[in-house]
């Protein structure tokens, strides 16, 4: 299992002065636009070794960390 | 009595039908032109400004027809009363409807119908599509007037229109440029023979018909054209005149051409003529009535008026068309001819 | 037979749902897949061959992947570990070899009937500057009506079916139904069989309020098309095609009226094929969402032709990213470049390669490339200048909330969009450049092309009304619903009024030319 720490210590890797809480809207309010979602994608599958398939890049994994740290525990399993 | 839903609104459907019908012939009432000078192109409009049941020869056409047969040649040679409903890209469709108008009015002894429009399509439709549209326009005028709206204003909108307009040309336009091209045969034999496209063909039989229901004979005619006509064209009338029994008359023959010069009797390279090839024609042409058909001569007759005073106006401005298309043509010749 | 054309919208929709409406209920899709065969056959002839082949293919292939995905779930999970990952991979394998097939087939189809012309002269140009004097014969030949569509389509079925996110068709001609299915095979949208097979193949009843709402949007499509689009493409013709007669005003004014021509022409044949899907119960994608209210480029194309954004962003941008090649190639980058470079270099090599894709699906051209790279570089340069940008004006993140900073954006948008517009229109990327050269000669002559000042007044107006229903969109009010709610006089008066707009101010006749659809030619 993964913490949030570790998905915040990823977005602040990808975004330098991201600073937002574990259930901050991040997609919507344009926090993080198309580009960074790839970029954190691919920093997510170095990271932790995932194999991200593209089904897994639906917007809904991405709209907090809080979703993102479900994705990745998910994917690990 | 109770209906079921899809009766009520297919009921509906219907309804909604009807209304919008009666407000696209109400509209196409309104787009209408002004006055019948710019009901059609050339003008052809001025047929609805002559006196009730003066016309003897209706001559019926496209642009070719319109700029190469004068009618009031004939009235001022013979006292023959024609009128030539020409304008461009009229097709048999939108004639054979025309010609229905036109018996509601006129009477005329002789129909010349003019043999163009049986081949001539704008390129950018089908014959399907051309058929369609140029049957809907005749069925609803919304849809032939429907650019008037840009010549509407408050003020002309609900006036009477005024459709008393004469043309003292009789639906002929002179043409007095001069662009020539050598004369070369065009009518040389292929051995083909080009059919009359299937819908097309029918709306001619239509015509034929509607002329034997209002005691009309017709005539077949082609107007001499360089460009746009060949023997395999003439075939194909030449079997349909056969076939419904109607005389034709080629002036693209050898043995009937009137003697057109295409180095100096076209106005555009081959495709229309100008004054100096209408003249030659309308000559050949009024000769042909004469002798064939028994036409009165109406110059002085009671009811004629009209006729007489435009035939005046026709001979006032005769001398100075003639001049300018025999400059353009580089004829020089002395005032008498 | 166009979508909006006599015979198609008077002869062959009626008859066509008259038939689908009457038959049973089971006997239904019949009706939908004859109509298709008829109108596809209508447009294309002899060509209809590549569509029945491509049908053929999709069909075998997805019933194969089903099969295969059948095969792997009764067999894999009775198996020891080592045994099930073996197993494992040679089902994927072999999952993988099948769409492999599928998309080469199609692929090859589209390539070999739409590109060959183009990649034969790029090789001839290549050749002559070698001393060989070798050269190939450039092909010649019409690409079948709608090709680029079916075969996404058709690859979209397939991936489908390979990611389980859908279960392929048991018979040939329900494969056949969606690829041809009229209203889509000519324009769009790339409709997924997973949103349109349901009602394609197990109609609902005739709905009468359905049918209407669906003539109504045919009706709105039909004002947007003759009204606004034909109109317009007198001016736009005029100047496009004789480019180095005008300058300044007059090519602003064309790029202007192309913009509103494209829109309203593609998106008027959006309203037109799902207005009449909707006819039938079907609900087709929509392709557009108001995109003149789009704040940035990438805004602008997730609202313009969105199916085909959508096809390429799941298809090709994501499956790209997340590859193994790619995540080499980012491992590689961050080795060399660095953290927060590695990260975002491969990000953009797969939006160039999305970019060049969306440029050249319009066709076989330079120009399309630099349309392709035109908002690649837009998007590129609007990432890069942003940490400038806030260091010159740290307010920004405030103003990005303020409606006046909104109108700017969407101004800015607007004006980058018709930029791409002038490219697009432009008779080949000499062209383009040349126009945009002459943007900075004043034109002397009169601004009327081809067009008089009430032509003018209509495309003003018409520019308006687009304006004005899609601020209603965008603030999701739905047209036909509310005026649903009227009361039958209104709402007669309404589409009365909307049948003798198109009858009046359409454009055509004899002042007018005649133009096809844009869009059916990619």
């Amino acid at each position: 299992m993964h913490t949030i720490e570790e998905i915040m210590n990823i977005l602040s890797e990808v975004k330098p002065d991201l600073t937002v809480a574990p259930d901050e809207e991040l997609v919507r309010t344009g926090v993080l636009d198309s580009v960074d979602i790839m970029s954190v994608v691919m920093a997510l599958a170095e990271e932790f070794d995932l194999e991200i398939s593209p089904l897994d890049l639906k917007e809904e994994n991405f709209h907090t960390a809080n979703a993102i740290l479900a994705l990745v525990n998910r994917l690990d399993d | 009595m109770s209906l079921r839903t899809w009766q009520k609104n297919a009921l509906r459907i219907v309804a909604f039908l009807l209304v919008l019908l009666m407000l696209v012939l109400a509209a196409g009432h309104y787009l209408m032109p002004q006055s019948n000078r710019y009901l059609e192109g050339y003008t052809a409009g001025g047929i609805l400004g002559e006196d009730f049941d003066t016309i003897d020869v209706l001559v019926l056409g496209d642009s070719n027809a319109a700029q190469g047969i004068a009618p009031m040649h004939w009235y001022d040679a013979y006292g023959i009363t024609g009128y030539t409903y020409a304008a461009g890209w009229l097709s048999m469709y939108n004639i054979y409807y025309r010609l229905q108008q036109i018996y509601e009015e006129q009477n005329p002894k002789v129909v010349v119908l003019c043999t163009a429009p049986a081949y001539t399509k704008k390129s950018s439709e089908s014959y399907m599509q051309s058929a369609l549209g140029d049957i809907a326009d005749e069925l609803l005028p919304l849809l032939r007037f429907h650019d008037n709206w840009k010549y509407l204003t408050p003020e002309n909108l609900f006036t009477q229109k005024d459709y008393s307009w004469r043309d003292v040309n009789k639906g002929y336009t002179p043409i007095t440029d001069v662009a020539g091209r050598p004369n070369l045969d065009y009518m040389y034999d292929t051995g083909a023979s080009e059919s009359i496209p299937f819908l097309v063909k029918f709306y001619m039989q239509r015509i034929l018909q509607l002329c034997a229901d209002h005691d009309s004979e017709v005539l077949l005619v082609t107007v001499p054209a360089a460009v746009g006509w060949n023997l395999a064209r003439h075939n194909g009338i030449a079997a349909f005149a056969e076939e419904n029994g109607v005389p034709y008359l080629d002036f693209n023959m050898a043995d009937t051409n009137p003697g057109i010069d295409w180095t100096t009797d076209t106005a555009d390279g081959g495709t229309h003529l100008n004054w100096l090839g209408a003249r030659k024609v309308s000559d050949a042409l009024g000769d042909y009535l004469q002798e064939h058909y028994d036409l009165a001569d109406h110059r002085g007759q009671a009811g004629y008026e009209t006729w007489d005073s435009d035939a005046q106006s026709y001979r006032d401005m005769l001398p100075e068309i003639t001049q300018r298309v025999q400059e353009n043509a580089g004829i020089v010749q002395d005032a008498q001819s | 037979m166009a979508y909006n054309s006599f015979p198609y919208l008077c002869i062959f929709l009626p008859l066509c749902w008259a038939a689908w409406a009457l038959l049973p209920q089971r006997y239904r899709p019949a009706a939908l897949l004859g109509g298709s065969l008829l109108f596809y056959w209508l447009m294309a002839g002899g060509y209809t061959v590549w569509l029945l082949l491509a049908a053929a293919l999709t069909w075998a292939l997805g019933l194969a992947l089903g099969r295969l995905q059948d095969l792997q779930a009764a067999t894999v999970p009775g198996l020891e570990k080592t045994a099930r990952k073996a197993a494992k991979q040679q089902f994927t394998a072999l999952q993988k070899g099948m769409v492999a097939v599928g998309v080469a087939g199609l692929l090859g189809l589209l390539v070999g009937l739409k590109y060959l012309p183009f990649l034969a002269r790029f090789l001839n140009a290549l050749l002559t500057r070698l001393p060989l004097g070798w050269q190939v014969t450039v092909p010649s030949f019409v690409q079948p009506v709608g090709l680029s569509f079916f075969t996404l389509m058709a690859m979209s079925y397939l991936f489908d079916v390979r990611r389980g996110t859908t279960r392929p068709a048991a018979h040939y001609w329900q494969v056949l139904l969606y690829l041809s299915f009229w209203p889509h095979v000519v324009e769009g949208p790339f409709d997924r069989w997973a949103q349109v097979s349901p009602t394609l193949l197990d109609p609902p009843k005739p709905d009468y309020r359905a049918f209407t709402f669906g003539v109504q949007r045919i009706l709105w499509g039909m004002m947007k098309k003759l009204i606004i689009a034909d109109r317009a493409n007198m001016y736009v013709k005029a100047v496009f095609d004789d480019w180095t007669k005008y300058s300044g005003g007059a090519v602003v004014v064309a790029t202007l009226l192309y913009t509103l021509q494209l829109y309203a022409e593609f998106s008027g044949c959006m309203d037109m094929v799902l207005g009449a899907a909707q006819c039938f119960g079907v609900p087709l994608a929509e392709n557009f969402r108001q995109p003149f209210f789009a704040r940035s480029v990438s805004d602008f194309w997730r609202r313009w032709h969105i199916t085909l954004g959508a096809w390429l962003r799941e298809y090709l941008f994501q499956p790209v990213i997340v590859s193994k090649p790619m995540m080499q190639f980012g491992k590689w980058c961050r080795t060399r470049f660095g953290a927060a470079l590695g990260r975002s270099l491969p990000v953009w090599a797969g939006l160039l390669l999305t970019w060049l894709a969306i440029g050249i699906w319009h066709g076989a051209g330079w120009l399309y490339v630099v349309y392709g790279l035109y908002y690649f570089l837009l998007q590129w340069l609007g990432e890069v200048t942003e940490p400038a940008l806030l260091r010159l004006c740290p307010a920004l993140p405030q103003w990005r909330t303020r409606r006046w900073y909104r109108l700017w954006q969407m101004a800015r948008t607007f004006v980058l969009v018709n930029l791409g517009m002038l490219i697009f229109r432009s008779n080949g990327a000499r062209a383009a450049l040349e126009m945009l050269a002459s943007l900075r000669r004043p034109y002397a002559g009169s601004l009327l092309i081809k067009l008089d000042v009430q032509d003018l007044w209509v495309l003003g107006i018409g520019a308006l009304v687009l304006l004005g229903v899609d601020l209603l969109h965008e603030r999701g009010i739905s047209i036909r619903e509310s005026l649903a709610r009227k009361p039958l006089p209104l709402r007669w008066a309404v589409y009365c009024g909307g049948m003798l707009a198109v009858m009046i101010f359409g454009a055509y006749g004899d002042n007018y030319d005649p133009a096809a659809f844009i869009y059916a030619q990619f």
